[in-house]
Formats: structure tokens, sequence, C-alpha cells
């Protein structure tokens, strides 16, 4: 397994253009903002790092020749929004830790949230060649759902690959009979 | 990093995680071999800077949704 793992320059050059991601994130979040979002770059790069080591565990155990078989983006995606939601390297220091004023929705776990969904959404992008977005509703039902419930990264992947079905065809008959 | 005080490129940012000597050195450092999948880098950044801001403010609109419904608290 640990010869399966990412190397030292991979992950180097995947921090560094995650940290590019989360930077122009943050610039974009910040417009007309009083308080401004920063990127805290160790817990990014500790999020980084367990998203390929995942990637690669998932690699080990499900694919026949793990080193030359590649694992597409919807498994970036779906690692890459649990373990942006478990290190949450997005933060706010002006606000420092104020507890018990409001619900998560109002503090840096949304905007880790809104980065994760993005992020994600970025890699589905790619993948399928559609700039899609998801409606309104959906989103907050995502959003709400990584704030107050469990989601796994299989229900993730299985989500992720559901709605690249869907950007894909522009059909609700690739994924449901009726 | 946002902060014009302390705002570093990525190569800084690797650099001020990743040294030898540093916490967080050894956690990507003893690997053998590289583990490939379907990535490139460039195209993901240049998507996600396409679609950041209208992302954000659609996610904006739809988690103002919080405060019209009820949410679960202890």
């Amino acid at each position: 397994m640990e010869d399966l793992l990412f190397d030292e320059k991979t992950i180097q050059k995947r921090f560094e253009d995650f940290f590019d991601v989360a930077d122009k994130f943050c610039l974009d979040y910040n417009d007309g903002q009083a308080v401004q979002v920063e990127i805290d770059p160790s817990l990014l790069y500790l999020a980084v790092v367990a998203i390929y080591d995942d990637v690669a565990r998932y690699k080990a155990y499900h694919l026949k020749n793990p080193v030359k078989q590649k694992s597409n983006p919807v498994k970036r995606a779906a690692y890459a929004v649990k373990w942006l939601m478990h290190f949450s390297p997005l933060t706010f220091p002006q606000m420092g830790h104020i507890s018990g004023q409001s619900g998560p929705e109002n503090g840096d776990t949304l905007a880790n949230a809104m980065f994760a969904i993005h992020f994600a959404m970025a890699n589905l992008r790619v993948h399928t060649g559609v700039n899609f977005s998801l409606k309104r509703e959906t989103q907050f039902e995502l959003i709400y759902d990584l704030l107050y419930r469990g989601l796994t990264t299989d229900a993730l992947i299985l989500l992720f690959d559901i709605l690249c079905d869907l950007a894909r065809t522009g059909r609700v008959d690739a994924v449901i009979e009726v | 990093m946002t902060d014009t005080r302390t705002r570093m490129t990525a190569s800084q940012a690797y650099a001020a995680v990743a040294q030898q000597d540093g916490l967080l050195y050894h956690i990507a450092h003893a690997r053998k071999e590289n583990s490939a999948d379907d990535y490139d880098g460039d195209a993901l950044k240049a998507t996600s800077a396409e679609t950041a801001s209208t992302d954000i403010q659609q996610m904006r609109e739809a988690s103002a949704l919080f405060r019209e419904r009820s949410i679960p608290r202890g």
C-alpha cells in the first residue's frame, strides 16, 4: 500500500493547485464583505494529503491494477468534500472563536462547506466537460446535509456520479425510469 | 491568504508547511511511487476561476433558506 501513495512531488503540485483555487475562492468570497476569510495553509496541507491518501486507498481496494489504472475526478471531489469539512482550512481570524450566538450556517463551517462544494463542482465540470450548476433547492439540501447530517464518501461518490450522468446527457432517463 | 500583510503564493505556502524540520513534513515525504488519477490542474484552476464568483452568489442565495426553515438544534 505504501508504494501506491502519491509521491512528494505530486502532493506538492496538488497542494499548490489547491492553494491557488482556494486563494481565488477567498478573493471572490471576500468581495464586499466586512469580515474576511483566509486560508490556513497547514490545515489545507493536511486536507490535501488526506484526500490523496484516500484516493490511493480507493484505488488499491477497487482497481485490478491500481498503479496503471486511473481514478476519475469524482473520487477526488468526494474525498475533497470529506476532508475540507473535516479540517476546515478556511478561517475568519477577525472573528475569533465565538460560540453560542449562531448556528453553523452563519460562520466558517458554512464557508468551508461552500468551498468544498465549489471545489467538487469544478472537478465534476472538468470531468464532464459541462459547465453545470445545482438548482437553489439542491444546493441548500447539500449544504444542509454537510452541516447537519453524516454524508459518507461512498454516498458522495454515488451522488456525484448521478450528477455527472445528468449533466452529460441532460436527460433524467439517464438515471431513472418512470 | 487574502490579508495583504500575510498573503503568500502557493509555493511559499507549501514551503511553509513542508519544511524538513517542520511538524507536517513527514506526512507526505516517505512515498516511493506515484499513484495516478485523471487530473488536469490547469483545467481545474481555470474552471474554478470562471465559476467561483457565480457559485458563491448562488450558494449564498441557497443558504438564505436556512433563515426561512426550521433547523434542528438542541
